[in-house]
């Protein structure tokens, strides 16, 4: 929204768990609402946006005239630092190029773990990584605009897990290997692909107690909740160590 | 007159291959979103679905119940 030549300060916005503005790693002062609203929307949709299609999505229970004219007080409320990230024109919107956004970067670290056949470097597969795929977008917003992005970004987000565990089982990263199952167990703890996950990794680990634990606590878990048993394909996975 | 409010549910369905009933539905609801979410509930019968979704509908007519969804019968 500026044209001075100072840099550019390093802004981020960030849209995984709750939301937040930085500026050079710093959290800023909370943004007005509308204004909140419209950074996390551009970062969710990360592409260049039509006020029109803007004002609707934001405030579509608001007339069209109405809702242009909350868009404008949105952009007037955003704070100097905050205008720096977003690039205006008469007709759309879109944030500036040096502006980072978590989901973004979450996005493409899950695409390149779901590449089959690809490797990937050792950072794709760390600690920070995992921290990255074990967060929702935006748990508390009820928007339409944010639940059907925020589904989107679960669904890949709990496959992204399960490939991270695989990847870190077939290198022998077995604690690695075990935290991204259960960062996948915890997203849906009744998924069975998460639970025998976890199972493979105790049992290439050696652990098999702890496999066999895992397999009992989702058997009382699927009894209790639906009352039903796990697939004959779970089974299988520990049947040698039950006939013992 | 009940006071505005916004209800939500979102059923999420993934199927199970090879369990005796696959299919899994689970349901997060709540009568006003300003409250988050009340309740989730895994169902596995697309009858209970369909009650549930029923159950909600009537009860976002009525006054803000204290809970929503049943629990499901085995």
């Amino acid at each position: 929204m500026t044209t001075d030549t100072t840099p550019a300060p390093d802004l981020e916005v960030c849209i995984l768990g709750t939301f937040r503005f930085r500026a050079g790693g710093s959290r800023l002062p909370a943004l007005a609402g509308g204004s909140q609203r419209l950074l996390a929307l551009l970062g969710l949709r990360d592409r260049v946006l039509m006020r029109a299609g803007i004002a609707g999505t934001l405030w579509p229970e608001s007339t069209e005239e109405h809702a242009h004219s909350s868009l404008r007080s949105a952009l007037g409320r955003l704070s100097r630092i905050s205008r720096e990230a977003v690039v205006v024109t008469p007709l759309d919107l879109c944030l500036a190029e040096h502006v980072n956004v978590d989901i973004r970067e979450a996005r493409a670290l899950a695409h390149r773990l779901l590449a089959p056949g690809r490797a990937v470097a050792d950072q794709d597969l760390d600690a920070g990584a995992i921290r990255a795929l074990s967060v929702d977008v935006l748990p508390d917003w009820y928007d339409d605009w944010v639940l059907v992005e925020a589904e989107e970004w679960r669904q890949l987000r709990l496959h992204a897990l399960e490939a991270a565990a695989e990847r870190l089982l077939d290198v022998g990263r077995y604690g690695e290997a075990t935290g991204a199952a259960l960062a996948a167990v915890r997203v849906e703890p009744l998924r069975e692909s998460a639970r025998a996950a976890v199972i493979r990794v105790h049992l290439a680990e050696g652990n098999q107690s702890e496999a066999l634990r895992e397999f009992a606590r989702y058997r009382t878990l699927l009894r209790a909740e639906l009352g039903l048993e796990p697939t004959e394909q779970l089974h299988r996975l520990v049947a040698e160590l039950e006939a013992r | 007159m009940p006071p505005p409010r916004t209800g939500l549910l979102i059923i999420r369905v993934w199927i199970e291959d090879g369990s005796e009933q696959p299919l899994r539905a689970q349901i997060s609801v709540t009568h006003d979103v300003a409250r988050g979410i009340e309740q989730t509930v895994t169902l596995v019968r697309a009858d209970e679905v369909t009650q549930v979704v029923d159950d909600w509908i009537l009860e976002m007519l009525g006054p803000m119940p204290a809970t929503a969804v049943p629990a499901p019968e085995h």
